[in-house]
């Protein structure tokens, strides 16, 4: 199995944010996770990306155990998430934003040679700035873009990694329909290339690219399907308080 | 269009070094006696301020006890040239050592706190490390009294050797070791390492998920400092003759971080600057006024409030050679 979820839990005081979720995810395939807020999305990515410890549970990549695994870890076996609020440097520019991103992946043996004549970083830098439509922006101060453009940089900080396993969470958060539009093409474009868990809230996206969604409520695994079958889960249809989705 | 671009950029940088190197060289020529044992002393401090900006400018973590590192090099420096043996190098190599140690020991025990914790816990090791020598009477350091008497040896560059003793040749050294000391710190915070510092200073929370561990970088950087810091510390000693209790006080901790932020903390050369300036401008003015520090601490309140970036931001033009365009 590339990528298993084993009966994860984990509590915040009384508060059981994440209970005994599993789920287990085939190469290739995107799958989205939504719920109401508060359903322990986030949390969930939390402690798949080792930023808080499981109290119970194991979560299993390409056949090793990576439970607990402190992220710069996970970065190099190849797992990368972006944030839901945007987490980008603010201070440095557009395009030293993403080679920091790209530098991280494998440790340089040319620890002291200026970080320009670092040829493969450079250049997927540059592939990366103009898959995002951020090649005019490369010299301007990532605190100075606009909403939708920082989100965008989320994005290329993420997949500069070059992970097999992306966790995008929440990635439209904030942005215009049309920024929307251009993400959905985006993960579109990588679909199938790597294997995505998405946290999303905009439900034309999560429609539109999912092969599974797995619906989270007050730290329960809710359903878990393709698209089509979850549209018609009752229990779901109830946990957003009757809205058709 | 680029080669053509940075190979003009090497020749005007080049050119720049060339002739701030060679005014430094001639300027002794025209101080007198005192005046050339002040520049001595400034240009020894513009290191140990530079140091101070590895950690503080560029990885952005406070520390408020980096004379720590400077006195225990001092002191290296002193028991290698009066008790063990009279060679500028092993002084240099030995002090290096200790201030490796005890910076990989601060900053492995202390890392794990940040911001205004971390600062504080430096500056109670900084104390213990105060405390300890200042209470050493019955050691060859000499405990309040400072380690007096040191020699000044010859230094032996192996086509020529250079009399110590001699302020003008202890003024070149000190310029050629101040220039090492900055091309070697140009190139770390120009490097990969130095990029992943940048990071650590605008978001430490994210560098962890692009690969990179910050505890480790963050205690490299720590070492990396208190080496340069030890190294200006033993030069201190050689030029001084003597190792003090002073160079490791905490009041010495408080001006060096004034030096930094006068001259302006993320561009190396500002702190060098700000050493220099500071240097001269205390001495000059403490022959008028007793209360001199009270018109330094004017001085520094102007220029954070009016010039965050110090004096050396002033004309600095933005770094942003890093990105290949």
């Amino acid at each position: 199995m590339f990528f298993e979820v084993k009966e994860l839990c984990r509590s915040f005081g009384a508060l059981q944010a994440v209970n005994n979720v599993s789920f287990t995810l085939d190469e290739g395939t995107t799958l989205s996770i939504i719920g109401p807020n508060g359903a322990g999305k986030t949390t969930l990515f939390n402690v798949i990306t080792g930023v808080f410890p499981p109290d119970r549970g194991e979560v299993m990549f390409k056949g090793t155990r990576v439970t607990g695994m402190p992220p710069d870890k996970l970065c190099h076996r190849g797992i990368a998430r972006s944030f839901q609020i945007t987490n980008i440097f603010q201070g440095l520019s557009v395009f030293e934003n993403i080679r920091l991103a790209c530098q991280g992946r494998k440790a340089t043996k040319r620890m002291f040679s200026h970080v320009s004549k670092l040829k493969e970083p450079m250049e997927e830098t540059e592939k990366i700035l103009d898959l995002l439509g951020l090649l005019d922006l490369r010299d301007r101060r990532a605190g100075t873009l606009s909403h939708g453009d920082q989100r965008y940089l989320e994005i290329g900080m993420t997949l500069a990694a070059k992970p097999s396993l992306v966790l995008f969470d929440e990635p439209t958060a904030g942005m215009t329909p049309m920024e929307t539009k251009a993400t959905i093409e985006l993960i579109r474009k990588l679909k199938g290339m790597v294997t995505i868990i998405i946290i999303e809230h905009d439900i034309n996206m999560v429609f539109a690219v999912s092969d599974r969604i797995l619906v989270m409520d007050q730290g329960n695994v809710l359903a878990d399907g393709p698209p089509e079958e979850v549209k018609a889960n009752e229990a779901v249809k109830a946990a957003y308080f009757g809205e058709e989705i | 269009m680029a080669k053509l671009n940075s190979g003009s950029n090497f020749k005007k940088t080049f050119l720049v070094h060339a002739i701030i190197l060679a005014a430094l060289a001639v300027l002794p020529l025209f101080l007198n006696g005192y005046h050339q044992k002040l520049a001595v002393e400034a240009i020894i401090l513009s290191v140990f301020a530079m140091s101070l900006d590895l950690v503080m400018g560029y990885a952005g973590i406070a520390t408020f006890g980096h004379a720590a590192f400077f006195g225990i090099g001092g002191y290296a420096m002193g028991v290698m040239l009066k008790f063990l043996f009279p060679s500028m190098w092993l002084g240099l190599i030995l002090a290096g050592f200790c201030t490796a140690i005890l910076a990989f020991f601060i900053g492995f025990v202390s890392i794990r706190a940040k911001g205004i914790y971390f600062a504080i816990l430096t500056l109670a090791f900084a104390e213990v490390v105060y405390r300890i020598i200042f209470h050493s009477y019955n050691t060859p350091l000499g405990g309040s009294d400072g380690l007096v008497g040191v020699p000044t040896p010859m230094l032996h560059l192996g086509f020529v050797d250079i009399d110590l003793r001699n302020t003008v040749n202890f003024y070149w050294v000190a310029v050629a070791f101040a220039y090492l000391s900055y091309l070697v710190c140009r190139l770390i915070v120009g490097s990969p390492f130095g990029s992943i510092l940048s990071g650590i200073r605008e978001n430490e929370n994210r560098v962890p998920f692009l690969g990179f561990n910050v505890k480790w970088t963050k205690v490299t950087t720590f070492v990396l400092a208190g080496i340069f810091a030890g190294f200006s510390g033993a030069m201190f000693t050689a030029f001084k003759t003597y190792a003090d209790t002073e160079q490791l006080n905490f009041l010495l901790s408080g001006k060096v971080i004034v030096m930094a932020l006068i001259g302006g903390i993320g561009t190396l050369i500002g702190p060098m600057v700000g050493a220099v300036v500071i240097t001269i401008f205390e001495s000059i003015i403490s022959t008028y006024f007793r209360a001199h520090h009270l018109i330094i601490g004017a001085l520094f309140v102007i220029v954070v409030i009016f010039m965050p970036k110090g004096l050396f931001g002033l004309f600095a033009r933005k770094d942003r050679n890093n990105n290949g365009s």
